[in-house]
């Protein structure tokens, strides 16, 4: 293949087309605002419906630290989805692992939680309230965020597809803990937790499709 | 390259023209002397079109340039190993018709290998790519890549050995 015809007739098309096009901005400025867009839009409804102990819940340490590893890690998986759209850009290790680090200790502070006996009426009763908010809330953060991650050239769809998924579910799971008042193992788990797991997993699968037309 | 975001065209086709040979160069050694070397590098301008808009200036550029590359060639890599498994998996059947219990267990047995094992075998003995250029395009070290392999034929004769074929 040396130089043939066709390839200076591609260039000569690629050069044709070649109009000014707008610099994506930082992965750190492009966060910023998908942070100022997002937590009014999750603030607003969270404020309508906070738990009644939620001034006593926030002076809790433990409660303290579960909001703040929760919205670190959105924040931070937000960030590595908009850096990794980005060819040859990818968090580093140190990155990585602050991420990871968040997210264990959220999780191991939701796993300490109680069990209660539940009814399967009571169950359901106080539960599908969580569930519903959890998708509800969720749409505004990753829609936006997946607008944001289009804007650059998602080229490992399922995993910034996953990025995308695990940031705004992230972040509904800490505004959804300031209006849910059960503290309890099974209730967090299946009207919380696996939510955030199974809507992470779709926007994994649903990665190929949102991003075709923009994956380069 | 910034200038070419600017919409500059001379400058544009400065660095389509300078990128050519790195890239060619790059790609020879992913995909060795493949006949598809001329549709992956022909991707991989077109892809950097659509993507020029993500250049940071302030950063390197062939980091950038090489993302788009070495998605271009995997993606490539990909179908190709698609339609190699496909084409192998239309011929099973016409062999099973004809009553080959040894050729549909050894379809079988493929199936169930895990996925790097089967791209491993795929890579080697369908596409008859080297070690070495099959071990940089599955991202892994040739030991690594042997190790697969190794691991896929274990794995298919412990199968067939098991059923009996």
């Amino acid at each position: 293949m040396r130089d043939p015809g066709w390839q200076q007739d591609l260039v000569e098309r690629l050069v044709a087309d070649a109009t000014p096009v707008r610099r994506l901005w930082r992965p750190e400025a492009r966060l910023l605002i998908w942070l100022l867009l997002v937590i009014p839009a999750v603030a607003l409804p969270t404020s309508t419906v906070l738990r009644d102990d939620v001034a006593r819940q926030l002076r809790r340490p433990a409660f303290l630290l579960e909001e703040a590893a929760m919205l670190t890690a959105a924040g931070l998986l937000a960030l590595a989805a908009l850096r990794t759209a980005i060819p040859g850009r990818r968090s580093g290790r140190a990155f990585s692992l602050a991420a990871a680090t968040a997210l264990v200790l959220g999780a191991l502070l939701v796993f300490s939680k109680p069990v209660f006996s539940w009814t399967a009426d009571a169950f359901l009763e106080v539960g599908l309230p969580c569930l519903w908010r959890s998708f509800a809330w969720t749409l505004v953060p990753w829609v936006l965020l997946l607008i944001a991650v289009r804007r650059a050239a998602p080229l490992e769809s399922r995993w910034i597809g996953a990025l995308v998924g695990a940031a705004a579910w992230l972040l509904t799971f800490g505004a959804i803990r300031l209006c849910c008042q059960t503290e309890e193992l099974l209730h967090l788990g299946v009207f919380h937790v696996l939510p955030l797991v199974t809507g992470t997993l779709l926007s994994a699968a649903l990665g190929p499709v949102l991003f075709r037309g923009r994956r380069v | 390259m910034a200038c070419a975001q600017a919409g500059d065209r001379d400058a544009y086709r400065a660095v389509l023209e300078d990128v050519g040979p790195l890239l060619l160069g790059w790609l020879r050694r992913w995909l060795a002397d493949s006949p598809d070397l001329s549709d992956v590098y022909q991707d991989t301008l077109v892809h950097l079109h659509r993507a020029r808009h993500t250049y940071d200036p302030s950063r390197p550029f062939e980091p950038w340039l090489f993302a788009i590359a070495r998605h271009c060639a995997a993606d490539h890599a990909r179908r190709r190993r698609q339609r190699a498994w496909e084409v192998l998996m239309d011929e099973m059947p016409d062999v099973a018709a004809e009553s080959d219990p040894d050729r549909r267990a050894l379809a079988d047995a493929l199936r169930s290998l895990p996925r790097p094992q089967r791209e491993a075998f795929s890579m080697l003995k369908l596409e008859g790519l080297s070690v070495g250029a099959a071990a940089e395009r599955a991202g892994v070290t040739p030991g690594a890549l042997k190790v697969r392999a190794h691991r896929a034929y274990k794995a298919l004769k412990a199968i067939l050995g098991g059923s009996g074929a």
